[in-house]
C-alpha cells in the first residue's frame, strides 16, 4: 500500500541550513536507500508504507539521539 | 441648496489654511511668505533649493489635513449610488492573494523560486499582517507550498513561540 509520510523534526531552526538534529534523520532515511524530499517546513518520504514507517522508525530514532525534541509526522494513504 | 452650500464651505474651510510656503535663506531666516497656516499642530518640511543658499519652507496643519481628509471621504461617500461606505476597500477573498503577491515582492521572486528560508519569511509575513484569521487560508499557503495544512499550523505555533 503506497503512503506519503511528512516529518518535522523540533526545534525548528529558521534558515536555509538544517541543524544537526534534522540532518541526522534525514541521513537516517537516506542510509537505508530511501529518498527523502527536503522541504521548507517539512520532509517528506514515499513508497510502500513498509518502507516508508521504517523510514520513519530511523529518522525518529537519529534524530533524538542528535537533540530532537519533538517529531510530528502525518502518514497518509495515496490514491 | 442649503446642505451643498454647508458641504462646499466645509471643504473650503478644511482645504484653506493649510499651507503656508516661506522662502528662507542658510539661518532659515524667513525672506517671503505665502499663504496662512493655522492651527496647534503644525509641522514643517525644509527643501533645500538646487544651486542656492536659500531653501523652502512648507507648514502645514497636520489637524487640518485630517479634517480635509474626513470631508473628502464624505465627499466620495455622496458620489456613490449605491451608498456603500467604503467603495475601494477590497473583497476579504481577495486579500490573501493580494498578501502573497506583496510578500513574493518582498523577497523578489516567486514562491516556487523560493529558498527554504525564504519560504519561511513568506509564511511569518502572512502571519504579522493577520492573513491567518483568513477563512481557508493555512489550506492555500499549505496547497502554495506543498505540504499539509497541519506542518502549517505547526509551523506557526512555533514560530509564534520564539
Amino acid at each position: 500500500m503506497p503512503v506519503s509520510a511528512e516529518f518535522t523534526i523540533y526545534p525548528f531552526i529558521e534558515g536555509d541550513a538544517l541543524p544537526p538534529h534534522v540532518q541526522a534523520g534525514i541521513e537516517a532515511v537516506r542510509a537505508l536507500g530511501i529518498d527523502v524530499e527536503i522541504g521548507a517546513l517539512s520532509n517528506t518520504v514515499r513508497g510502500e508504507a513498509e518502507d516508508v514507517l521504517r523510514a520513519l522508525h530511523a529518522a525518529e530514532g537519529a534524530a533524538v539521539a542528535a537533540g530532537a525534541t519533538r517529531i510530528v509526522a502525518i502518514v497518509e494513504t495515496v490514491e | 441648496m442649503n446642505e451643498d452650500d454647508e458641504f462646499a464651505r466645509a471643504l473650503a474651510d478644511a482645504l484653506g489654511s493649510m499651507y503656508r510656503v516661506s522662502l528662507v535663506d542658510a539661518d532659515n531666516r524667513v525672506q517671503a511668505s505665502h499663504g496662512a497656516v493655522e492651527g496647534d499642530r503644525v509641522t514643517c518640511a525644509r527643501i533645500p533649493l538646487p544651486r542656492s543658499a536659500s531653501a523652502v519652507l512648507i507648514e502645514f496643519d497636520v489637524g487640518a489635513l485630517e479634517r480635509a481628509q474626513r470631508t473628502l471621504q464624505l465627499l466620495s461617500d455622496r458620489g456613490d449610488p449605491a451608498g456603500n461606505a467604503s467603495p475601494a476597500f477590497p473583497h476579504l477573498d481577495d486579500a490573501l492573494g493580494a498578501l502573497i503577491s506583496l510578500a513574493e515582492a518582498d523577497v523578489g521572486h516567486p514562491i516556487s523560486a523560493m529558498t527554504r528560508a525564504e519560504k519561511q519569511q513568506v509564511v511569518r509575513f502572512l502571519d504579522e499582517r493577520g492573513a491567518f484569521a483568513l477563512r481557508k487560508s493555512v489550506e492555500s499557503v499549505a496547497d502554495l507550498l506543498g505540504v499539509s495544512r497541519f506542518t502549517v499550523y505547526n509551523y506557526l505555533d512555533s514560530s509564534r513561540r520564539s
